[in-house]
């Protein structure tokens, strides 16, 4: 022995401690002191203490490799005696490992469209600071809530507040559906189409949101009049592959713009959808935007959007706004516009307003959503839970061996825990390949671009991470513990213990919460497709089916309507056209009207032309329709609806014949019919009669409706196809089915529903998994019980009864909890909807028996089987 | 058969060699004084072990002396084992080098 103090630092026999295996440390610390005595002699001290630690640094992987070898060992073994059960009991543990990995899978789809939801317009740079201006007009709460503002209160908003506002974006494009484009090669071809999604925007746009071009330069490519900049895609429909800048697209048959620039594909989490953008400068030149219109301050309908300076808080500015709006709109408006700041991100899920830019989702969708992935998640945990206890017993012998050659507690618990561990990440693995398969299929029907790379995408990692520790962890430890603290006698013995009788008390709540959580699903789901159905078939007053709409506004075909009428009206399959002014069911405008005594108010509008009533299928009740046969319709008469008679108080809609409104007579009553869209009420509502100036024409008629009774369609389209190009060759045809139109508006709840009822059907399939194992396991179980009662006398339907009912049981106090929670929490969506279903007792019963009957199904499979087993065979050995 | 990678062939002979003498920091020494190869001092027992593993070797702990503070040494011994296939390895070697005569006389005159 010497006696030398040691030459290794404090620090460095920690660092050992830590990374060297117990039963190598001393043997480890013995080499270094040996080392450094040697080195010592030779180098010095100082020398030596920079050779330990470079020493150390050198031995880390070693040390490393050996520890986790241990790790690995203890890890292996584990593995080893969960692969040795799972061969044992193969059924069962497929059945474990599916449940869980769909309910993974599930749970990670679901969470994908969720955070895509969520992300909408959050990887703008300043997107905090930017803010869309929004145009309220109401007069005793009737009138609009407008999400776009008028044309020059940008310009007014940057000069009134250059302390709080940095820069101001507008978008804007008529408010038309359409409008209208063409490319002319140089071999004479054109090219030319009607574009939704073209945009007048500022120059700011670049700097104030975080788009970006592909090609040209941002800081110029809007700034100046005739410019666009359009997406790669955009460019190849009109130019093919050739180089698009520098080329020229014309507008509206008029106007020149040359591209400028090409579009990054902007990201689909936006609510600001476009494949152009043409400088706002465009719209000085009066060809482009007459004058009075580019400075009006009633029309509304530019999409502002603010980018406030750092620390500017939106309140204190919005409270400036009743300042702002009596310095700067007309008189007439002042008493009923309030100007209201909305912040950007909350556009996408918080907001549903008037002239939306493209419909928004909602966040009540949002957190149906993550209710259906958190049951999801939980059935299946549940599952993977109550199947671990059940199978557990059987290895209680195990267990108990294990205890008596003197493994402890802690060391059951983490063996056990490491086979959750394994279990779970085959599982996760599954479930990654599920989701994999299925993402395509999701972006189908939900219209997402979701793309699947856990690797690119950090949250979806996170998640995955979450999801596995959580999942390992709550369906590891339960078990474990209530494994470990078996007395091994007693369980080599394979008797039923008292903690075996626990563990079934548990197991049962367990399967009530599941299938309590299932009936919940099936409940929400038959509740939201009856209500769809309601909404789809609902009498909507009006007949869309065969009525052809034509977007016209701003398109030269209005100059020809006459002679186009004239035309249509020849072919035999042509009812009957009119104009409208924005499409029925879905939008409509509003305008103020002067009852007799004096009093103005607000009523929803619609501008039409002669045989409304007749082309959109609306019933009169009394007087007539818009006619030619009467010059004068559009200066002297309006049609109103019934409901405006209730609440004029113009008694019966006979009586209301000849009433004034505006210096204009009623003519005619119609039946009250859905002018917009279900999720509003039938209120007041007007019909004009557009004026027959070009100027009216091409302002307030924005389609041209049709329609047709005919089972050629195709051939009537070629033919309305043929006299429009023959009256105006260069504006592009194009039409659209109203009842189409219509039902895009319910999209959000149709792909709702869609979805819930995909994954209600995989929870109600996940928890009859459990239930068809845990059946098994308990059939098993009473394999003795059901061979002396058969010795005895009992009927194999009495067994298969006895048997089923204690789970029947179960499931029947699973409903009577499941019932109420529906019932409360589909009232609250049904809120949603002026118009909804009653819920009545149907979807709770249907759920009910459903429930009863796969579970009957399920447990009286496994209980035949036990009952027709021979007694002889379970009983021999007793 | 199992064939010895050269690492494996030299740690064995090394502890042969050593006899008494093979402690963890012996071998270490040797390997670097014959090879130029100088493992870390963790390092050296990361091959010794798996040559543990193996059958090839045999570890004892030492109750240890001098400057190693009371601190056991680990010994490694060869096993009949370890012995057999070092035999085995070299007579592949050896049959391996029997070249042909013209191949020889070349070798000596480059």
């Amino acid at each position: 022995m010497n006696d030398r103090k040691t030459r290794i630092p404090w620090l460095g026999i920690q660092l050992l401690k830590m990374l060297v295996p117990e039963e190598n440390l001393s043997l480890i610390i013995g080499d270094f002191e040996e080392y450094l005595a040697e080195e010592e002699q030779e180098k010095g001290r100082v020398a030596v203490l920079l050779m330990f630690w470079v020493q150390i640094l050198k031995s880390v992987p070693a040390f490393m490799i050996q520890s986790l070898r241990f790790r690995i060992l203890i890890f292996n073994h584990a593995i080893h005696m969960a692969v040795r059960n799972m061969k044992r009991h193969f059924s069962d543990a497929l059945l474990n490992l599916i449940g869980l990995s769909v309910g993974i899978a599930g749970f990670l789809i679901i969470m994908m469209y969720v955070q895509d939801e969520l992300s909408y317009d959050q990887f703008h740079q300043k997107s905090e600071r930017i803010h869309r201006v929004l145009d309220f007009r109401k007069v005793n709460d009737i009138g609009e809530e407008s999400a776009s503002a008028p044309t020059p209160l940008a310009e007014r908003m940057i000069l009134d507040y250059p302390d709080q506002i940095q820069a101001v974006v507008r978008f804007f494009n008529f408010q038309a559906p359409t409008l209208a484009l063409a490319s002319y090669s140089e071999l004479g071809e054109i090219r030319q189409f009607n574009e939704p999604r073209l945009y007048f925007v500022d120059g700011e746009i670049f700097d104030v949101f975080d788009f970006k071009l592909k090609q040209g330069n941002q800081e110029s490519a809007l700034s100046g009049p005739n410019k666009i900049v359009l997406t790669a895609d955009m460019a190849a429909k009109y130019f093919d592959k050739k180089d698009p800048i520098g080329k020229t697209l014309r507008f509206e048959d008029k106007t020149d713009f040359v591209v400028s620039g090409v579009l990054e594909p902007p990201p689909s989490n936006t609510h600001l959808k476009f494949d152009f953008l043409v400088s706002f400068e465009t719209l000085d030149n009066p060809i482009v935007m007459r004058e009075r219109l580019r400075t009006s301050w009633i029309w509304n309908p530019c999409w502002t959007y603010l980018l406030l300076k750092p620390g500017v808080s939106p309140e204190v500015l919005e409270r400036q706004f009743p300042t702002f709006v009596a310095k700067h709109f007309p008189e007439s408006r002042r008493g009923r516009v309030k100007l209201y700041l909305q912040p950007l991100e909350a556009i996408h899920l918080h907001s549903n307003l008037d002239y939306e830019m493209s419909p928004n989702s909602s966040m009540i969708y949002v957190r149906i959503f993550v209710a259906i992935a958190v049951f999801i998640l939980l059935i299946s945990c549940i599952n993977f839970v109550n199947l671990v206890t059940a199978r557990a017993n059987r290895r209680f012998a195990e267990i108990g061996i294990r205890k008596i050659l003197g493994s402890s507690r802690t060391q059951l618990i983490w063996q056990l825990i490491h086979e959750s561990f394994f279990l779970s990440f085959v599982a996760l693995c599954l479930a990654l390949i599920l989701v994999w398969l299925a993402i395509p299929y999701v972006n189908e029907l939900t219209a997402k671009d979701l793309v699947f790379s856990p690797l690119q995408n950090p949250w979806v990692l996170k998640w995955l991470i979450i999801t596995y520790l959580g999942v390992s962890v709550v369906s590891g430890i339960y078990p474990a513990f209530y494994i470990a603290d078996i007395q091994p006698i007693q369980a080599i013995k394979g008797r039923v213990l008292k903690g075996a009788a626990n563990g079934i008390s548990l197991r049962q709540c367990l399967v009530v919460g599941q299938f309590g959580l299932s009936m919940l699903l099936i409940i929400g789901t038959l509740v939201a497709f009856t209500q769809f159905d309601y909404l789809q078939k609902r009498q909507l007053g009006f007949k869309p089916e065969q009525v052809l709409l034509l977007p016209t506004l701003r398109s030269p075909i209005m100059g020809h309507y006459e002679a186009l009428k004239a035309d249509l009206l020849q072919n035999t399959s042509i009812v009957s056209l009119t104009t409208v002014e924005d499409v029925p069911g879905m939008r409509h405008q509003t305008g103020g009207y002067k009852t007799a005594d004096g009093t103005e108010q607000q009523f929803a509008r619609l501008i039409v032309h002669d045989d409304f009533a007749r082309t959109l299928g609306v019933e009169l009740v009394t007087g007539r329709d818009f006619s030619h046969e009467f010059g004068t319709d559009a200066e002297e008469s309006i049609v109103v609806n019934e409901e405006m008679i209730n609440q004029l108080g113009w008694g019966t809609p006979e009586n209301a014949l000849g009433k004034v409104l505006n210096d204009a007579k009623v003519i005619g009553v119609v039946k009250d019919f859905h002018f917009s869209s279900l999720h509003h009420p039938i209120g007041p509502f007007v019909l004009e009669r557009v004026y027959n100036d070009a100027r009216s024409l091409s302002f307030s008629a924005r389609y041209i409706a049709i329609r047709m009774e005919t089972k050629e369609i195709a051939e009537t389209l070629g033919f309305i196809e043929g006299k429009w190009k023959s009256l105006v060759p260069n504006a592009p045809f194009e039409y659209k089915f109203l009842d189409n139109m219509l039902n895009s508006q319910y999209k959000a709840e149709s792909t709702l529903s869609t979805l819930v009822a995909i994954f209600c059907s995989l929870s109600l399939l996940i928890a009859c998994m459990g239930l068809y194992g845990l059946a098994s396991f308990a059939a098993r179980q009473r394999l003795k019980e059901v061979g002396i009662r058969k010795v005895m006398g009992a009927s194999v339907t009495n067994l298969v009864l006895m048997l089923s009912s204690s789970f029947l049981k179960l499931v029947g106090l699973a409903v009577l909890i499941a019932w109420p929670v529906a019932y409360f929490l589909l009232n609250e969506w049904l809120q949603e909807f002026a118009y909804r279903i009653d819920i009545n007792v149907w979807p709770f019963l249907t759920s009910g028996l459903l429930g009863f009957f796969v579970v009957f199904i399920t447990v009286s499979f496994q209980a035949l089987k036990v009952s027709l087993v021979n007694p002889v065979h379970t009983l021999r050995n007793e | 058969m199992t064939l010895l990678s050269r690492t494996e062939e030299m740690l064995l002979l090394m502890v042969c060699k050593l006899q008494d003498e093979a402690y963890g920091m012996q071998i270490r020494n040797e390997v670097k004084s014959l090879t130029g190869k100088l493992y870390s001092i963790g390092g050296i027992y990361v091959p010794l072990d798996r040559l543990v593993a193996k059958g090839f070797l045999e570890m004892q702990d030492i109750e240890a002396s001098g400057d190693r503070l009371g601190r056991p040494r680990r010994r490694f011994t060869i096993t009949a084992e370890g012995i057999q296939v070092l035999k085995e390895t070299r007579q592949i070697e050896q049959s391996m080098w029997e070249l042909p005569d013209a191949v020889m006389k070349k070798m000596k005159l480059a």
